[in-house]
């Protein structure tokens, strides 16, 4: 028993201990399934989709300093890429997932390219031009896509079994605590750093013997690849994608969350998420589902942002941290003072 | 028909030789990193509790050798294809200096028939010498291209057969636009001396830096530079993050720390070129980055060490002192073992008692390291101080070179410095 509790102690100090914690925790939403309101759950699913994704962008901006808008467009590829893969060529899962990947490099890989010769500002332009040419591509090819009117996704079929939709938010937990272990690992290895050297200066960084071109080309790849796989999730919970859906509201959603949150901490965009799209579909579209308190979420979350990006600009999780910093010290005081009095 | 294969074949020719050569420097870097794993076993060994048993010695020897011998092979096969390849490449460039000889007299022959024209026809219409006058100086500018082409060359060729010199600016000429920002600028350093660089405001002195590590391409002249196992090798074969590599690293001249990391990180940033574990085993935390991040992190907290910054070693360098952020960059330099150091105005923000330091340290390291420091400063009490060898320039050009003493004592110095009569 003693070892046992040793053990957890020591392993309480690993990092990933929190995210797995994080996923157990969640694991009670589809056990206590049948005592939960569908729309309840379905909004913590959509909510968790939302957070892939926000962790790619988390790396992208805060990491790489680039400032993107296509996250939309890259989610509605990701939704169309397997509701044409499997539903219109009814070729299996595994399948749909690799082209999907290899789309989202490729179309990661264009917007890496822009990204090359403009910063900043333009960049935002740029990209939010692209992601509205990419939507109305999507409104316009009818077979693949439902064109404007949107599709449907059948059944979410895995190794060759129809999973229901408690089966499928259980693979998305997994899918959100892998998500959560690479990033770590992504951030605590030289190549986080080098994105972080780049965004700080970038012939600094050059002149360390790191490469420009890669570095930002791979922020890029690697956020698109996390939002692609965030639209997988969304049609095999959500089963439904239209086109107009993904327009710029999303983006500025998943931007406002990774800004209120913490661009640069993993449970920053964590919250971040859970403020901003949580207290929408979780609080008032569940209390006030038609009345016209039903859309107050938006006017909080705008406030916020101000509040944030005026008073904290670290995110939420900095507050945390100034927190933590100021009870240790307190600590600290308590004891050094207790010290001086015996 | 032909000699358009012939440039084609030249073309290819010239881009394979600049692969191998990229490829063989970065074997060389492999073989630092493989110094630094015995360092880093060897301090493993010595603060272990129990004593290390021989057989763990000698697995490590093994594998260390086996590394090594793999590396060496690699480095043999290259080395043979580039130096074919180079030995081509010179042989074209040689028929072609000849060749651009031979145009140069037959100019210099048709310049002299003009210059006679020009005596006869004295008398006639002032158009007809404007012409002779403008052919002469059109020959006469394309005999200086020809020449400066062929001392590049010269220059080329007496690195390579001097192993003692470091670095050869030859013939360096950046235009920005209509200004000559560096304008015909040759000078060597030699190995293991502290080389300054001065000049007033807007000499050029930075472009000359940023010409040296690839952020601007110059726009005519070359930059040679003999690496650590006296292998002459032309600058502008390489990319702005590829010059680290040849053991070429430089400062700026407002600190660029990266202020979101801690000092330590920063030390890690530096030696970013040593890590070899692809994006792969970076993203799932492999053994291979693991080790690797175990090997670089021991090497940055010896260098923190050294330099008396071990207390920072995880602080966040925002709000710390001028002095300190400049030694971490100085300590930054040294992660990737190079044998040139390029310090942007080093002493710039620092008072004197800090500037004092700065020169110690940078003495200190000449010695301790073996390399050579070149470096461009305005606090000429530091230059004087610890220089070897001064070059003073001026609008792009060279004024003077020589020791701190032949400098002071230069009349062109004193008048670009102080102003004519």
């Amino acid at each position: 028993m003693k070892k046992i509790i040793l053990y957890l102690k020591k392993m309480s100090k690993h990092p990933f201990f929190g995210f797995v914690l994080f996923g157990i925790a969640l694991m009670l939403i589809p056990i206590f399934n049948d005592y939960l309101s569908i729309t309840f759950v379905a909004s913590i699913a959509k909510t968790l989709i939302f957070f892939i994704v926000g962790l790619g962008f988390s790396l992208l901006i805060g990491y790489g300093g680039l400032a993107s808008l296509g996250t939309s467009s890259f989610i509605a590829i990701g939704t169309f890429t397997i509701y044409t893969v499997m539903d219109v060529l009814n070729l299996p899962f595994a399948l749909a997932f690799l082209i999907a990947i290899i789309i989202a490099l490729f179309v990661g890989t264009i917007f890496g390219v822009v990204s090359l010769r403009i910063e900043g500002m333009y960049l935002a332009i740029v990209t939010l031009g692209l992601s509205e040419i990419m939507i109305e591509l999507f409104k316009n090819f009818d077979r693949f896509t439902g064109g404007v009117s949107g599709t449907t996704f059948s059944v979410f079929r895995l190794f060759g079994q129809n999973l229901t939709q408690n089966q499928t938010f259980v693979i998305l937990i997994i899918a959100v605590v892998i998500a959560m272990i690479l990033t770590y690992n992504l951030i605590y290895s030289p190549t986080g750093r080098a994105l972080l050297a780049v965004k700080n200066s970038d012939s600094a960084a050059q002149a360390m013997g790191i490469s420009v071109i890669k570095y930002r080309l791979l922020a890029f790849m690697v956020s698109t690849v996390y939002a692609v796989i965030g639209g997988i999730f969304y049609m095999a919970y959500v089963k439904f994608s239209m086109g107009s859906t993904w327009g710029l509201a999303v983006t500025l959603n998943i931007l406002a969350a990774v800004v209120v949150g913490g661009s640069k901490s993993i449970w920053g965009v964590l919250i971040g998420t859970f403020i901003i799209f949580g207290l929408d579909l979780m609080v008032f579209k569940e209390i006030f589902s038609d009345g016209p308190l039903a859309n107050f979420s938006f006017i909080i979350s705008g406030v916020l942002i101000i509040v944030v990006i005026m008073y904290f600009p670290t995110g939420i999780v900095g507050l945390f941290d100034k927190l933590k910093w100021k009870i240790k010290k307190k600590i600290l005081l308590n004891k050094t003072k207790k010290e001086s009095q015996e | 028909m032909n000699t358009n294969i012939d440039k084609i074949k030249q073309r290819i020719n010239h881009y394979l030789r600049i692969y191998y050569t990229r490829k063989l420097v970065k074997l060389y870097k492999k073989q630092i990193f493989i110094q630094n794993e015995i360092d880093f076993k060897n301090e493993q060994f010595a603060n272990s509790k129990t004593p290390p048993t021989d057989e763990e010695k000698n697995k490590f020897n093994i594998s260390i050798t086996k590394q090594e011998n793999k590396i060496d092979e690699l480095i043999a096969k290259y080395k043979s294809k580039r130096d074919n390849l180079s030995q081509l490449m010179i042989k074209r460039l040689e028929n072609e200096y000849i060749k651009l000889e031979k145009e140069n007299e037959a100019e210099q022959i048709e310049i002299e028939g003009l210059r006679k024209d020009y005596l006869k026809s004295e008398n006639s219409n002032e158009s007809v010498l404007g012409n002779i006058e403008k052919q002469i100086a059109k020959k006469e500018s394309l005999i200086a291209k020809n020449k400066q082409i062929i001392s590049i060359q010269a220059d080329r060729k007496f690195v390579e057969e001097n192993s003692e010199i470091h670095l050869s600016l030859s013939h360096l000429t950046m235009n920005f636009g209509g200004l000559k920002a560096v304008d015909d600028l040759s000078f060597n350093v030699k190995k293991g001396e502290i080389f300054g660089l001065i000049g007033p405001n807007g000499a050029g002195k930075t472009t000359v830096f940023n010409c040296i590590t690839q952020f601007y391409k110059p726009n005519e002249g070359n930059i040679f530079f003999n690496d650590q196992n006296d292998e002459t090798n032309s600058l502008l074969d390489f990319k702005v993050h590829e010059i680290i590599n040849l053991g070429i690293v430089r400062t700026f001249q407002n600190v660029e720390l990266v202020w979101e990391l801690s000092v330590l990180d920063n030390l890690l940033v530096g030696a970013h070129s040593m890590y070899q574990a692809g994006f792969f085993s970076q993203l799932f935390h492999l053994p291979k980055m693991r080790y690797e991040e175990k090997v670089i992190k021991t090497k940055a907290l010896g260098i923190l060490e050294e330099l008396n910054l071990i207390q920072y070693k995880d602080v966040l360098p925002y709000g710390l002192p001028y002095g300190v952020l400049k030694k971490i960059e100085l300590a930054r330099t040294l992660m990737t073992k190079p044998n040139l150091i390029i310090l942007d105005e080093p002493a710039a923000g620092l008072n004197d008692s800090e500037t004092k330091e700065l020169a110690d340290t940078i003495r200190s390291l000449r010695d301790r390291f073996n390399l050579t420091i070149f470096l461009v400063e305005h606090d000429m009490g530091l230059v004087m101080d610890i220089c070897d060898t001064v070059c003073a320039i001026s609008f792009g050009k060279k004024l003077a070179i020589g020791t701190p003493q032949e400098i002071q004592n230069n009349a062109l110095v004193k008048e670009a410095y102080l102003g004519g009569e």
